[in-house]
């Protein structure tokens, strides 16, 4: 398979992924655009380093997570990417009882600091302890720890609505 | 929410983005394209200028350097033009660093860990060289005020005036500014704090 074909697939498979890395970490569908292309981009260039390397997965969330984070602290300096405007990234649906909770579910996680935010995500993407470490750098019982004050930060902020 | 929810929530948004696949095989390359990447870089923008007016200001000194005929003036002189040669090339190597993060390769806690190394001591020269613009406006002041208007600055006591005016106006300025770079300096120290690192 070509390289681009390979990628493409990648991309494809994981789109939903992407989508939700980026909702975590921007908070308007302009930087949440510029985002989404940052992050394809950063997969692409390291494309080659990952093949026949570590799973698949844990390569992806690992570069899109550093990108996410590296791209919000620069956020501010920069202009916005405009080639691909068109881009429709609007995640549609008519529960407006969903909508509300997904809302309510980013504003919590949002509160959280930047290491917490890419634990959380990991672990609502099902990652098992294991996965997330390897993705993260930290150890296994590292992550159980941080989990178990992630939970109980949300039951503080729960307790403070 | 608490997590067991938030984990419903995200399932069900999951299941659902499954379903909405938006992108085509041309809208992925495109991305991939560094051309299609038009990002107007304010930050590298203004580094470009400030460049571009410290090295037209040290050709102009330069120029007229002849015309700096006392030993005082001759010293700030030479002192000016180093500060607008090294100025722009610090300023530059920061960025370059920022740059050098290894988002393909490195794992979360090491791009958390890089990223705010990098701020915390960004930040640190960011304080020394407001404080060092002080020391700057003393030193140029008198170089352009002989180069420019022919006026020395120990014969002119409505220069020395209009000197100190600047520096307790610039002293106010940098008061304000590190104060707001000191909530940036915590907040990258609390990471690494977080991520059990001590800054080196």
């Amino acid at each position: 398979m070509r390289k681009e074909e390979a990628f493409t697939l990648l991309i494809k498979e994981n789109e939903g992924v992407i989508f939700k890395i980026t909702r975590v970490y921007t908070n308007t569908l302009e930087d949440q655009k510029d985002l989404y292309q940052e992050i394809v981009f950063q997969l692409w260039k390291g494309f080659d380093s990952f093949r026949g390397d570590a799973k698949a997965s844990t390569w992806m969330y690992r570069v899109a997570l550093n990108t996410a984070f590296t791209h919000i602290k620069k956020e501010k300096r920069k202009g916005h990417n405009v080639a691909l405007d068109h881009i429709n990234l609007k995640y549609e649906h008519d529960d407006p009882v969903l909508e509300e909770r997904l809302k309510e579910m980013y504003s919590q996680i949002k509160l959280l600091n930047d290491l917490e935010k890419g634990l959380i995500l990991l672990l609502l993407e099902g990652k098992k302890y294991e996965e997330i470490a390897q993705i993260t750098g930290l150890s296994s019982s590292n992550v159980g720890t941080r989990i178990s004050r992630i939970k109980q930060k949300l039951k503080k902020q729960l307790v403070k609505k | 929410m608490e997590l067991e929810e938030m984990q419903a929530v995200w399932s069900e948004m999951s299941d659902q983005l499954e379903k909405q696949k938006k992108l085509t095989n041309e809208i992925i390359l495109k991305m991939t394209q560094q051309q299609y990447k038009k990002k107007i870089n304010k930050i590298v923008y203004s580094e470009l200028i400030g460049f571009i007016i410290c090295l037209i200001s040290a050709i102009y000194i330069l120029i007229n350097f002849h015309k700096l005929d006392h030993w005082f003036t001759i010293s700030c002189g030479i002192i000016t033009l180093a500060l607008f040669i090294v100025g722009p090339i610090i300023s530059f190597n920061w960025l370059k660093r920022m740059k050098k993060i290894n988002v393909i390769d490195n794992n979360y806690k090491q791009t958390l860990t890089d990223f705010a190394k990098i701020q915390e001591k960004a930040f640190k020269y960011k304080n020394y060289s407001y404080v060092l613009g002080i020391g700057a406006m003393l030193i140029t002041v008198p170089v352009f005020a002989k180069i420019m208007g022919g006026k020395d600055l120990e014969f002119d006591p409505g220069l020395l005036f209009d000197l100190f005016v600047g520096v307790i106006i610039t002293s106010v300025f940098i008061y304000f500014i590190t104060k707001f770079y000191g909530r940036t300096m915590k907040s990258a120290a609390d990471t690494l704090a977080e991520l059990g690192i001590e800054d080196e």
